[in-house]
């Protein structure tokens, strides 16, 4: 063996003594970083760190080879410190003679081996830090069960230590609206729903433990519903009806004692229950109110929008036509449904066909707009403004240009009895100042006058008509109205004028049985007379009549023409004065005899005569009405009047009330005072779920409850503290629900009584 | 002492002098001189460093103006300028040893530099930065509902808007004009308890005004009527409306009373359980013995529905002890009194004790108790007809007169300071003893010599924060950075009040040789004379 064959070995097991330490502290290193339980990463830096030590101390960074050398010179006896003459590029004779020398002694020499020289502390080591690496676990391991074992015993003897309560692990919604609406359905774990009213709720809640728990949802006031377990959690479904404020509280019912305690309280969530809005309808004009004449088309259009927040199930319009007038007014109905049903927003028209509906002068039409949503069960119904459409009738005489013909109105030819007995005594008076013709002219008036006063009375007594008692037909020449002038006919008029047949359909079915009544009596010729009067009678008799003279009876009976058109009612009259109404009419028949006969001073006793019986009559026709009403029970006078007897009588009525605003600002103003205290004892919570209950049920016209101040307001009373932002809002909120309170308080200061009793005395 | 050392000294000189002659032969003359001057020196300063020689000198007066943080340079030397002051210093770079007299521009000066200047002579320029409101006022507690008012000045350079707000909500707000100008923001104190109020400038937060709104106890009303009549009801009803206790009796007939009670507590619901804070009667019953006791108790009386107020004057002042007069102004049954209300024709005669309330035909007089005469005809038909406001307003001023006295009244006015004397006041105590707990201690009250009701003291706050005054009310002490003219107004104030007299004596100074000189000199001495034989 060449000795550079031996220093070469050498050398490369020099590099591999380095490579072995370093590999030994490298494993070193990752174990003790496994012994800390230090994370991979760091067990792995931990080796290379130790391999690169272990390299450097191993000197693999310098040249071996002259360490090589020097171990070979230290441990082979006969190298004779000559190796380095290999080294040497040229060589002397001597060393040339060493070397030759050196290589045969070399030949036989033994390599040394140094490849595992001063391992032993590395692999030390590295067992070392493996033993605590995979002991120390093995360590602990051991010492646990030991203490388990431990705690199990002492269980017994302590049991309600160990059991903890569990812990909120999720907790979601789910909101199913109503089908009809078409939204869909949603799953939140935020627990503030916001939904449609009628939307189906469920909750879900679970918990790390569900075991021995019971979960409530309850409201601001403190009242509860009960969760259903199962499922691996804990369920409750209703159904959205009304907004509110809402927590979960679940109770834990301990194994240890057995003893139930509420361990979690969710923050207070809000449940808002938004109604579905009812359907809006915006006609397109604004005017409600218009007129129609003859001119105008017969078809009118009309048109709308209607729109709803869901569907409009179905639009339709409802015309409602008015005919006739005073109490004589008929309606008829007629709903119009509009096409296309089932729509969310549209813009629907409608001729209305004004022929079809029989629109003629004198009605009018009244419509307006309906729509009905999908809401189920019940839709939501919205109705427009109802618009108007008068036809107006140009051939009815206006109240007010009668009003200007009032003077008109009154026949002259009538004449109290009084007054033909004056015009009689004038006209004797007038005889043989004037001519004969004029004389008997003016005589056969009055005689004219006498006969309408008879007539008149002559009703009064069934005595319709003349022909009723004479029987002929002495109104010819008169157009057998005679008594229109008293009768407020105003209705009947038109009727005659427009020639229509229809007006009687229209008629009250009272003047229809009226007129019925009329209709069978023997003459049917004249039945509107009676029939006429009474139906559209103003009701407005009470002296009207400018024209008319003050005579009582007249007015007397002028009572009694408003029975209407009862023949039946002039029998009422009791038969004295029935009798005495006949002899006057006797009288006035032979008045108005010798008048026509041009004989005023034979007529005048009988006209005296006539007015003395009517006189008469109305004496006797004065009637007694007993009044109605309460008829109090007679007082005993003699027992309780005037006896100052008090025995029985309350002397004391006592009346007590509240006003709570006053009492809400002034919780108002004590829960502002609290907001800035850092922590808030029992009492204080207690005012601040006072001022929540207080606002919660306060009547509805202050508007809805505001769900920001209630929320702020539950968390503070929960004890919980209000982020800042939260907390200027909620003060903000609470300024403002405060009434305005005008009253301004002053700083008050006593003073020494005496003192100013004595100055403002002697001031 | 000095004997020994001067003994000391004389021992010193002997042992120089042996010294020097022990060894004459070998020396040179001059030699001999060097040594014996050096060694004469040597003595020489020590017995200088023992006698210790003083003299006085005549001080060179200096004068700094010393600029607060706040204050802008440019102010600065303008003020330099104007004063004609050489130096110019801040609060880092002045150094008081070296200045006689300062000038102080503006606020900011932290505490421990005034404290320094002691000796020196200080004026003080305020200075003001502009659009800042300061010198901040108002009171440390109110009653809830009392006006509270924060009282400021502001140098405005612009238009602005002053608000103060409490959470987001506007309560008053001002707008300034440009200028110089002191401001005052009202509004009623809402909460009762700590209350944050917040003042903004053009929405830019300014400062925090804490206070406490102290609770009132509700007013108890009682009327006192022999009939009831419409403008009794609906005056109860406004007053039970305004969270007043009211109890409206009237006799029906002899014997027979209804009696009607808006918020009434629970418990009181007999009659006269609580002994009422005003009465509001007619003139017929103003000699009943609850009238008289209320008067005597120092409440009120409000005498209504007068109808020939001379005669009922009569029979009022017989009773009660007042002396009203009425004169008669017209011969109309009524005449107006504004807002389409009428009263009797009559008004009242001048007297001294004597108030009326403005706007109102009500005159108040105080008899111990008050005792206020209303001669409105009637007031309810500005109620009726929807004016609540006008209607409110009338009674709101009649009533403001005869409030009664609260218990505990207590005045602070803010801002409190940490380590200030503050006075609190306290009127009315309930409870007879003059102590009083506040911040945790007990301190015991002075009580005016007049008004024997009104108690001060002076206290000295240590930690900001709210700190409880008696049972129910609380303090707010400022944080000490908070407000710095408060701070060095007083120490101003009471700076110039002792340095007037040691200002004259300051002007010359006594001085003396400094210690490391005298150290330099012996340490020279002794150098000298070691290295001396060496050379």
């Amino acid at each position: 063996m060449t000795p550079n064959n031996i220093i070469t070995s050498v050398r490369n097991q020099l590099y591999l003594n380095a490579l072995l330490k370093g590999a030994l502290l490298g494993l070193a290193g990752y174990f003790l970083g496994v012994a800390l339980g230090l994370p991979l990463i760091w067990g792995v830096l931990l080796g290379a760190v130790g391999g690169v030590a272990g390299l450097l101390l191993g000197q693999v960074h310098q040249p071996r080879r002259p360490a090589a050398v020097a171990l070979i010179h230290r441990v082979v006896g006969d190298a004779e410190y000559s190796l380095p003459l290999l080294d040497k590029p040229t060589l002397n004779i001597a060393e040339q003679m060493q070397m030759e020398r050196l290589s045969a002694r070399l030949v036989n020499a033994r390599i040394p081996t140094v490849w595992q020289a001063n391992i032993w502390p590395y692999s030390l080591a590295l067992v070392g830090v493996v033993g605590l690496a995979y002991g120390l676990p093995l360590v602990l391991a051991k010492s646990q069960p030991v203490k388990t074992e431990s705690l199990t015993i002492s269980k017994k003897s302590v049991p309600e230590e160990l059991p903890k309560p569990p812990l909120l692990a999720s907790a979601t919604v789910r909101v199913q609206p109503p089908g009809y609406s078409g939204l869909p359905v949603r799953q939140t774990t935020d627990l503030n729903v916001a939904a449609l009213t009628g939307s189906q709720l469920a909750w879900q809640i679970r918990f790390s433990d569900n075991r021995n728990l019971r979960v409530r949802l309850t409201n601001s006031r403190g009242e509860e519903l009960a969760f259903r377990a199962g499922n691996g959690g804990f369920a409750y479904a209703d159904r959205l009806l009304n907004s509110g404020l809402y927590s979960v509280r679940a109770y834990w019912k301990n194994p240890g004692n057995g003893q139930d305690s509420l361990f979690y309280q969710s923050a207070f969530y809000r449940l808002e229950s938004q109604p579905d809005l009812a359907p809006k309808i915006e006609p397109a004009t604004k005017e409600l109110y218009r007129f129609h004449t003859l001119k105008d088309p017969k078809q009118l259009t009309v048109s709308a929008r209607i729109s709803d927040d869901f569907r409009v199930q179905q639009a339709f319009i409802i015309a409602t036509l008015a005919r006739g007038s005073g109490e004589n007014v008929k309606f008829r109905e007629v709903r119009m449904p509009l096409s296309p049903n089932n729509f969310k927003d549209a813009r629907l028209s409608k001729t209305l066909d004004l022929k079809a509906l029989d629109f003629a002068p004198g009605d009018e039409l009244y419509y307006y707009w309906g729509a009905i949503d999908n809401r189920q069960p019940e839709p939501n119904f919205t109705k427009s403004d109802t618009y108007f459409v008068v036809y107006k009738d140009t051939s009815k005489v206006d109240d007010s240009q009668l009003a200007t013909m009032a003077v008109n109105i009154m026949p002259e030819y009538f004449r109290s009895q009084r007054q033909i007995i004056i015009d009689t005594e004038k006209l004797i008076a007038k005889r043989g100042k004037v001519l004969k013709e004029t004389f008997n002219s003016f005589s056969n008036e009055i005689g004219f006058d006498q006969k309408v006063l008879r007539l008149k009375y002559g009703q009064y007594l069934g005595e319709e008509f003349e022909n009723q008692i004479g029987g002929h037909s002495p109104l010819a020449d008169n157009d057998a109205h005679l008594l229109d002038g008293y009768m407020h006919k105003h209705d009947a008029d038109p009727d005659k004028v427009s020639g229509s047949e229809t007006p009687r359909t229209f008629a009250f079915k009272m003047a229809e049985k009226a007129q019925q009544a009329s209709a069978q009596t023997p003459d049917g010729g004249a039945p509107s007379g009676a029939g006429g009067a009474s139906n559209g009678d103003g009701h407005d008799h009470g002296g009207g009549k400018p024209g008319e003279e003050k005579d009582p009876l007249a007015a007397l009976m002028e009572q009694y023409v408003h029975a209407h058109d009862n023949a039946e009612t002039n029998t009422f009259y009791e038969q004295s004065t029935r009798s005495l109404l006949k002899m006057a009419l006797e009288q006035m028949w032979q008045s108005e005899l010798h008048l026509r006969l041009y004989e005023p001073e034979k007529a005048l006793p009988f006209e005296k005569q006539a007015l003395e019986y009517l006189k008469t009559a109305q004496q006797k026709a004065r009637a007694y009405a007993k009044k109605t009403g309460l008829d109090p029970p007679p007082i005993k006078e003699k027992e309780t009047r005037l006896t100052g007897e008090r025995k029985n009588v309350t002397n004391r009525f006592a009346q007590s009330r509240t006003y709570s605003d006053a009492q809400i600002n002034s919780l108002i103003a004590n829960v502002l005072g609290l907001l800035d205290q850092p922590k808030l004892t029992v009492d204080q919570r207690l005012i601040i779920q006072q001022l929540s209950g207080a606002l919660y049920n306060r009547p509805s016209a202050y508007g809805l409850p505001n769900w920001a101040i209630l929320s702020g307001l539950q968390e503070l009373a929960a004890g919980r503290a209000l982020a800042v932002g939260q907390r200027q809002q909620l003060k903000t909120n609470l300024y403002k629900a405060m009434g305005n309170s005008d009253s301004q308080k002053m700083a008050s200061f006593g003073n020494n009584a005496q003192l100013e009793r004595a100055f403002w005395r002697n001031l | 002492m000095t004997s020994i050392l001067y003994s000391c000294l004389a021992f010193l000189a002997l042992l120089q002098v042996w010294l020097l002659v022990r060894n004459r032969t070998k020396l040179s003359t001059s030699r001999l001189l060097v040594r014996g001057g050096l060694n004469a020196l040597l003595w020489l300063i020590l017995l200088a460093f023992v006698w210790q020689p003083t003299w006085t000198s005549q001080l060179e007066t200096t004068h700094v103006l010393l600029v607060g943080e706040a204050t802008p340079a440019s102010v600065a030397r303008q003020v330099q300028d104007s004063l004609h002051i050489r130096e110019r210093a801040t609060a880092t770079t002045l150094k008081p040893e070296q200045v006689d007299s300062v000038t102080l521009l503006g606020q900011d000066f932290p505490p421990a530099l005034l404290a320094r200047l002691s000796r020196q002579t200080v004026r003080w320029v305020p200075f003001t930065a502009s659009d800042k409101p300061i010198d901040l006022r108002w009171k440390g507690i109110v009653r809830v509902g009392e006006e509270q008012q924060i009282r400021g000045t502001i140098q405005a350079t612009k238009l602005q808007k002053l608000t103060i707000r409490l959470g987001n909500q506007t309560l008053d707000s001002l707008g300034i004009n440009p200028g110089n100008q002191s401001f005052v923001l009202r509004f009623s104190a809402p909460a009762r308890g700590r209350t944050e109020t917040v003042l903004f400038r053009d929405n830019e937060p300014v400062d925090t005004i804490r206070f406490f709104g102290q609770g009132t106890r509700p007013i108890t009303i009682r009327f006192l009527l022999s009939t009831p009549d419409f403008e009794t009801k609906t005056l109860a009803d406004w007053l039970g409306r305004q969270g007043n206790r009211v109890e409206l009796s009237s006799s029906l007939s002899p014997g027979i009373e209804a009696n009607l009670q808006i918020n009434a507590s629970g418990k009181t619901t007999k009659t006269g359980n609580t002994a009422p804070d005003l009465v509001i009667t007619e003139p017929g019953l103003v000699g009943q013995a609850l009238v008289k006791k209320t008067l005597a108790d120092r409440k009120s009386v409000l005498v209504l529905n007068l109808n020939n107020p001379p005669s009922e004057a009569i029979t009022i002042n017989r009773a009660i002890g007042t002396n009203w007069r009425f004169q008669k102004v017209n011969n109309e049954e009524t005449i107006p009194a504004g807002n389409g209300l009428t009263a009797l024709p009559y008004r009242f005669a001048p007297a001294l004790n004597q108030f009326t309330t403005r706007g109102t035909p009500v005159a108040v007089q105080n008899v111990g108790g008050k005792v206020a005469v209303s001669l409105f005809s009637e007031t309810f038909p500005l109620k009726l007809s929807g004016d609540s406001l006008s209607y409110s307003h009338i009674w709101n001023a009649v009533l403001a007169k005869l409030q009664p006295v609260q218990v505990d009244n207590f005045w602070v006015e803010g801002p409190v300071l940490p380590a200030h004397r503050q006075a609190v006041l306290i009127n009315n105590l309930s409870g007879q003893n003059n102590q009083l707990k506040l911040a945790g201690d007990t301190i015991s009250l002075v009580s005016s010599a007049l008004n024997p009701q009104s108690l001060t003291t002076q206290y000295r706050f240590q930690k900001p924060g709210w700190h409880p005054l008696a049972d129910s009310v609380e303090v707010y002490v400022e944080d000490s950075l908070a407000s710095s003219t408060q701070i060095i107004s007083p120490w101003l104030i009471t700076h110039n009040q002792y340095q007037t007299v040691s200002n004259r004596v300051a002007t010359t100074r006594e001085q003396r040789i400094p210690d490391w000189i005298w150290l330099l000199l012996i340490l020279g001495c002794l150098t000298a004379l070691w290295v001396e034989p060496k050379l």
